[in-house]
């Protein structure tokens, strides 16, 4: 069998004497959407951050393409093909939404302090790549007419589609959605679900965190269900929705409550 | 998008390269070539505190180690002014390193107190290391030369005044082309989202050091200019008095805006000047004036003017509305 993408092994992390994650073991095989779902303060973007390279965790290991990345930082695993879309939108104020896209560039670029000082013809050839490569990704998302617009007078729902073709640009090979869909009405939903799918395509591996049960269960090849920080379930959408644990602690509260 | 860029700044150059045209006093020239020095120092530190978020308050510091670098080298041992100006560019950018290195990593205003400290331990080594330095009198161990170019010699203000503005029209040049490039980008990201831009791939520790040791360099740059011109280095233009007036120079200018840096060291400069004439009230004025800056034009005069710009384009707007509607 290929490695997986990412292998997750044993991981923890506490704050204090508050344990986020306990203990979680999980594989992403490459090419597949995966979803992790669970309630509020089940540890979703504890497990996102760490991931990601912003938090250390306390114990336990990551491998991405059998490499151990346990202790990179995030910038580190943004070079090694691991790209984000926050929960709350983080665009770059101040900067047009073609910029944003530029920056997903950076560590694909090399351009130093002389080159961009004197401003030499190989410089000015890669920024043009640069803009380029930023233009294709906006297009991707269906956002190429606002590429100058400035990033923060975006409406929010374009300013998440700004995210996307952030991370699309830095070409990763494993893409954390972090709550897609959150803030946004039933049609965006759909339409950032449809998103995501296309991104799929090309090839690139996602795992995302999210809430919109409907999102999840029609795009995720596997889901695993988060609870207090542990593991409690792993499989397809349906194996899941059929586990008892997991209707019991997640979908069957919110049955209860409807 | 550069041509946007260039043509304020070919206006500018032809505006700073008229003025000795219409301007003979050897006085006023004077307090340009002056403004010419802050101007390299805030354009420096105008990128460490508008970009990385720092504030430095060493920077005299490190215009005081220019100038005196280039003072002992040249006039102690005989070296070439210009090859004593790039090792004393040398010397101050490796000290910011060490500085900047341990106090970047952490989150706060750390860069500031180590400044701080820096900047009164190079003040007092040069009261102190009398036989290096002279002491609190001055550098009076060896004649410091004019500098020199091909057969000509840099030796009246009219050709200081040159000199100095032809070398800050060229780092203005230079950071205008980091703003607008890869370098640039990430610099403002790390302004706009430290944590967004990580997730880019944006290494912003080394980034901030970077931005300040270059900010330093500058400002080693502009002591080393001065020593060349006054002929004298003494310790009293490095204390900290000064390192706050150049961030009060930044801030004024409007934080992390080339232009801005240039215009508030132009106005600081030049204000204490014109108002000589209100003797005892001229503090007050200047207090004044400051105030109403922070006050109404809360980015500073080019903070201000980009709103002036904003405001103008959405009346414009507004018209082409009525027009087409």
């Amino acid at each position: 069998m290929a490695e997986p993408l990412l292998k997750i092994q044993a991981l923890s992390k506490c704050f204090g004497g508050v344990s986020a994650l306990n203990d979680v073991s999980f594989f992403v095989k490459r090419g597949i959407i995966k979803a992790i779902i669970g309630p509020n303060g089940a540890g979703k973007t504890t497990l996102f951050n760490v991931i990601a390279g912003n938090l250390q965790p306390t114990t336990g290991a990551i491998y991405f393409e059998g490499n151990d990345v346990t202790r990179l930082s995030d910038y580190h695993m943004a070079g090694l093909g691991v790209a984000r879309t926050f929960q709350t939108t983080r665009v770059f104020h101040g900067m047009t939404v073609l910029e944003n896209v530029m920056i997903g560039r950076h560590t694909h670029s090399c351009a130093g302090f002389f080159g961009t000082a004197l401003r030499l013809p190989a410089m000015r050839r890669e920024e043009q790549d640069i803009e380029a490569a930023a233009r294709k990704s906006l297009e991707f998302v269906g956002m190429g007419a606002k590429a100058n617009a400035m990033a923060e007078t975006l409406p929010f729902r374009e300013q998440r589609l700004l995210e996307f073709a952030r991370a699309l640009a830095t070409q990763p090979r494993l893409l954390l959605a972090d709550e897609p869909a959150a803030g946004l009405n039933t049609r965006e939903t759909k339409e950032i679900a449809a998103l995501i799918a296309k991104i799929h395509e090309q090839g690139i591996t996602v795992l995302l965190v999210e809430h919109d049960m409907s999102l999840v269960m029609n795009i995720s090849d596997e889901i695993l269900v988060l609870d207090f920080g542990s593991k409690i379930a792993e499989g397809t959408a349906q194996e899941v929705r059929r586990n008892e644990k997991v209707v019991s602690v997640y979908l069957g509260r919110r049955d209860n409550s409807a | 998008m550069m041509r946007k860029i260039y043509i304020p700044y070919i206006i500018f150059a032809l505006i700073i390269l008229l003025i000795p045209v219409f301007i003979h006093s050897y006085y006023y020239l004077g307090v340009l070539i002056q403004a010419g020095y802050f101007s390299l120092i805030c354009m420096g530190l105008s990128l460490v505190m508008g970009y990385a978020g720092q504030i430095s308050l060493g920077h005299a510091a490190f215009f005081g180690l220019g100038g005196y670098a280039s003072a002992i080298l040249t006039g102690g041992h005989g070296w070439c002014p210009w090859l004593a100006m790039i090792v004393a560019m040398i010397i101050s950018g490796v000290l910011a390193w060490l500085i900047g290195k341990p106090s970047l990593k952490l989150k706060g205003h750390y860069l500031a107190m180590a400044t701080l400290g820096f900047g009164e331990i190079v003040y007092i080594f040069f009261n102190a290391e009398i036989r290096l330095t002279g002491g609190p009198s001055g550098y009076t161990m060896g004649v410091i030369p004019y500098l020199t170019i091909g057969n000509l010699t840099i030796d009246n203000e009219f050709k200081h005044y040159l000199l100095t503005w032809a070398i800050v029209l060229l780092i203005l040049l230079v950071n205008l082309h980091i703003i607008h490039s890869r370098l640039g980008r990430a610099l403002r990201a790390i302004h706009a989202d430290e944590e967004a831009a990580r997730a880019m791939g944006v290494h912003t520790a080394r980034f901030k050091v970077w931005i300040f040791v270059l900010s330093a360099v500058y400002a080693s740059l502009a002591g080393s200019l001065y020593a060349h011109n006054i002929l004298f280095v003494a310790p009293g233009p490095f204390a900290a008095m000064h390192s706050i007036l150049f961030v009060t120079m930044v801030i004024v200018g409007g934080m992390g805006s080339i232009w801005g840096a240039v215009a508030g060291a132009l106005l600081l400069t030049i204000l204490p000047e014109t108002l000589r004439g209100f003797q005892d009230y001229n503090i007050l004025i200047y207090g004044g004036i400051l105030l109403f800056i922070m006050l109404f034009m809360s980015g500073g005069l080019f903070g201000g003017g980009r709103l002036f710009l904003a405001w103008l384009s959405h009346l414009r707007g507004r018209k082409k509305e009525v027009a087409d509607g």
